[in-house]
């Protein structure tokens, strides 16, 4: 069965064009308001909703919060244009996935929603982890609860599973991840380093940490767990 | 003073008239000199012993208040005041003698009528109702044997001003009575006339004193103004100016021809501000820029007038505002980038939805296109991602990004730009002169968006040199401010494109060579830092750029 995705725009265009090329892969469903995603999202369960950031009446924001809040599992991207960004990342922080700034380029649509459903996959096993971490006898700094949400991430855990191999500039994880903007790979780096999975030293290189090396080694077992339940 | 009494043979031999005309005429002598009041009296009670031949004299005068009499001079033989001083412990000079009611002084001052005893230490026992004249009149008849008196009033008109006594061993008769109540009539005029002039002259010294006073306070507030200042009369002559003037013109200049002196010319200047200000009678206020001093000058000229309106002189004050032209320009520019910015923000806010779908549809048309088509396409997409990037860098400057904020070492950032900009630094022969202070302190900042700035900067200098040139990068710590400066000795910058250069889409080179947006972007990064951006440039010689930002604070960390 193809994932289903909702696409929010008040551009008729946008929504046209993102469903011709998204549609052979996925089950696309539009809607042209906030209050229209949001009556679809009462009677049917989407995987990935893209929504536009700012629209008038209700917004993107106030359409994740209410998917967010309704149906956890569904994942949200945020469609921005450049002004607002520092929105997108607040978003970011409120649970959506991922954010696109405006113009887009299609493979890094299609990029984002294949990370997304990942991350729903991801979430769908984390009892796994959560089975794992009780079980672990290392001694961890922070709560389960932000392991698990700093780890729902697929940019956080391609980042984490990259910097086992050792340590790299902020340039070389950019382009290894394959991220389009330098702000969102920020975002996330400032994330791990929050919860200290990564650290950087003085000359701005990132490693992981002693506790990042920890949960790297949990990562990489949930990892082929979850590549195996996403084959089937 | 010249003593005419020297060549008097002997007084005795005088009669008793021309004695009082000789000495009326010596003090009126000495009035007319305008001689003090004391020299008077003094020649008064001198010319008693000395002319009229009496052992002793004094000349007291009614206080103010009418309450005292005062010995204001005397004349006796050698030593026989200072006996009496050193026996009653008593000055005699100025001694005071309080005038009791119905004592025999007030009396007599009532009654103008004289007194004249023939026995001085028997009045002085009987009249013990004024002690102070009996302390000195005792022991003075004691020990001199004086033994006549006489007390007289001294009269100016019908005024009484004060009292003479006179003390004689030969008795003293109704005929020097006579004698001395008509001298002291004369003698009490020129002592009032003398005593008036004297107030008279205090007054003007008071008030020759107030008026030095008032003139040494303008003075030092003329000389503390920190401007240029002078005061020039209506025939080019200055006639006064403040000690900056000094200063500025490396000379004096009161007393000196204005054009001669300030414009180094012979004739006076056809547009010369403090004429006009002569003809329109008005303060006139202009600024100018000054090409030798380089400094931007607010000229000022006011008339000063006499008390019945006419012309007196024109004042000139100089004052120097570059720095707050630069701050006025700085303030207008931002204002007016400002507005650009937003008004550019929202033209490319609204360019970007549909340039969202021409990228959309042409991404879409690209993957079914074929051959020529697909090239066509392909150059379609490269366009709208130029305009793309147009629209991002204007939102950019518009709205802030604050994410990515932290502590920035700008030498780090320096060099990492000159690593980056090594290979056209190399191929333009750009020599570059690095001055690192080491010790600089971190500001807050985007080191991203810094780079941007120092990149934009730095490949500006380098299409600037033409072919080896001189590339100098210098920080330093200033203060509270972090400073970067970047000189180049390239062509420059015209005088009239300075004001523009941080506009949007002001560029000197070819179309499609740069977008125009390098400088105005770079503005704003550095207004977003707090900063501030300042560039100086001489046509030929090159461009100085100097880049401050306030330097990062401990808590900030």
């Amino acid at each position: 069965m193809k994932d289903k995705i909702l696409i929010v725009d008040d551009d008729p265009l946008i929504c046209e064009g993102l469903t011709y090329v998204l549609k052979d892969r996925y089950d696309v469903v539009t809607a042209s308001s906030g209050r229209g995603a949001l009556l679809k999202a009462e009677t049917e369960k989407f995987s990935v909703v893209l929504t536009d950031l700012v629209m008038p009446g209700i917004d993107g924001k106030q359409v994740l919060r209410e998917i967010k809040r309704s149906n956890p599992q569904t994942q949200v991207i945020m469609i921005t244009a450049h002004a607002t960004v520092d929105n997108a990342i607040e978003a970011m922080k409120e649970g959506a996935s991922d954010y696109i700034c405006k113009p887009f380029d299609i493979k890094n649509v299609q990029k984002s929603i294949v990370r997304a459903l990942k991350e729903a996959a991801f979430e769908r096993i984390d009892y796994n982890l959560e089975q794992k971490l009780d079980n672990e006898t290392i001694k961890l700094s922070i709560s389960k609860d932000s392991i698990l949400k700093t780890l729902s991430n697929p940019i956080r855990r391609e980042a984490m599973e990259f910097l086992v191999s050792g340590a790299y500039s902020f340039t070389e994880i950019l382009t290894q991840l394959d991220i389009d903007d330098p702000t969102k790979l920020s975002f996330h780096l400032r994330i791990l380093k929050s919860v200290k999975f990564v650290k950087q030293d003085d000359y701005k290189i990132y490693s992981l940490s002693h506790q990042g090396k920890e949960i790297a080694k949990l990562l990489s077992f949930l990892s082929q767990m979850s590549n195996s339940k996403g084959t089937n | 003073m010249k003593n005419d009494l020297d060549i008097i043979p002997s007084p005795w031999d005088l009669d008793e008239k021309t004695k009082e005309l000789l000495l009326l005429q010596e003090v009126n002598n000495l009035l007319n000199s305008g001689s003090k009041l004391e020299v008077i009296l003094e020649t008064i009670a001198k010319g008693l012993t000395t002319i009229f031949g009496y052992n002793v004299s004094a000349i007291h005068l009614l206080n103010e208040s009418k309450t005292h009499l005062v010995c204001k001079s005397y004349s006796a033989e050698s030593d026989l005041v200072k006996r009496v001083e050193k026996l009653t412990k008593i000055s005699v000079l100025n001694w005071k003698i309080r005038l009791f009611t119905g004592s025999m002084l007030t009396q007599l001052i009532k009654t103008k009528e004289p007194i004249i005893t023939t026995d001085i230490l028997n009045l002085v026992k009987s009249h013990s109702d004024t002690p102070a004249l009996s302390k000195l009149a005792g022991p003075i008849a004691r020990f001199s044997g004086i033994k006549f008196g006489i007390g007289v009033p001294l009269l100016a008109e019908d005024k009484i001003v004060g009292v003479i006594g006179i003390g004689s061993k030969e008795r003293l008769l109704e005929k020097d009575v006579e004698i001395l109540l008509n001298f002291s009539k004369q003698a009490g005029l020129a002592v009032e006339r003398a005593k008036i002039y004297e107030i008279l002259e205090d007054t003007v010294q008071e008030r020759t004193k107030e008026l030095k006073e008032s003139n040494e306070f303008l003075d030092s507030v003329f000389n503390s103004i920190t401007d240029t200042i002078f005061i020039r009369d209506l025939n080019y002559t200055i006639i006064k100016a403040n000690r900056v003037s000094e200063q500025t013109f490396s000379e004096n200049l009161v007393g000196k021809c204005c054009y001669k002196v300030i414009m180094q010319r012979s004739e006076p200047c056809i547009d010369c501000d403090i004429d006009y200000t002569i003809e329109k009678k008005e303060a006139q206020t202009h600024e100018v820029y000054d090409d030798n001093l380089k400094e931007h000058l607010l000229i000022s000229t006011y008339p000063i007038f006499h008390e019945d309106g006419s012309l007196n002189a024109v004042m000139k004050s100089i004052k120097i505002i570059t720095e707050e032209k630069r701050t006025e320009e700085q303030m207008i520019r931002a204002d007016k980038l400002a507005s650009i910015g937003r008004l550019a923000a929202g033209f490319a806010h609204e360019i970007n939805n549909p340039l969202t779908n021409i990228s959309l549809y042409a991404q879409i048309l690209h993957h079914k296109a074929r051959g020529e088509n697909r090239q066509m396409l392909d150059i379609v997409r490269s366009q709208t991602d130029v305009a793309g990037r147009i629209v991002k860098n204007f939102l950019k400057f518009s709205y802030p990004h604050s994410e990515n904020y932290g502590p920035i070492q700008l030498n780090e950032t320096l060099l990492k730009v000159l690593a980056f900009l090594k290979s056209q630094f190399r191929q333009g022969n750009v020599n570059v002169e690095c001055d690192l202070d080491p010790e600089l302190r971190e500001i807050r900042g985007d080191g991203s968006h810094l780079e941007q700035v120092f990149v934009n900067i730095l490949t500006n200098a380098i299409h600037s040199i033409d072919n080896d040139g001189h590339l100098k990068i210098s920080t330093c710590n200033n203060g509270e401010q972090i400073k970067v400066a970047i000189s180049d000795t390239g062509c420059g910058i015209p005088k009239e494109h300075l004001s523009k250069i941080f506009d949007p889409f002001f560029t000197t080179k070819e179309v499609g060579k740069g977008t125009g947006l390098g400088l105005f972007i770079s503005y704003g990064i550095i207004q977003k830092h707090n900063g501030t951006i300042r560039v100086k440039s001489d046509i030929d010689k090159g461009t100085s750029f100097i880049i401050q930002f306030p330097k990062l604070e401990d808590y900030e960390r």
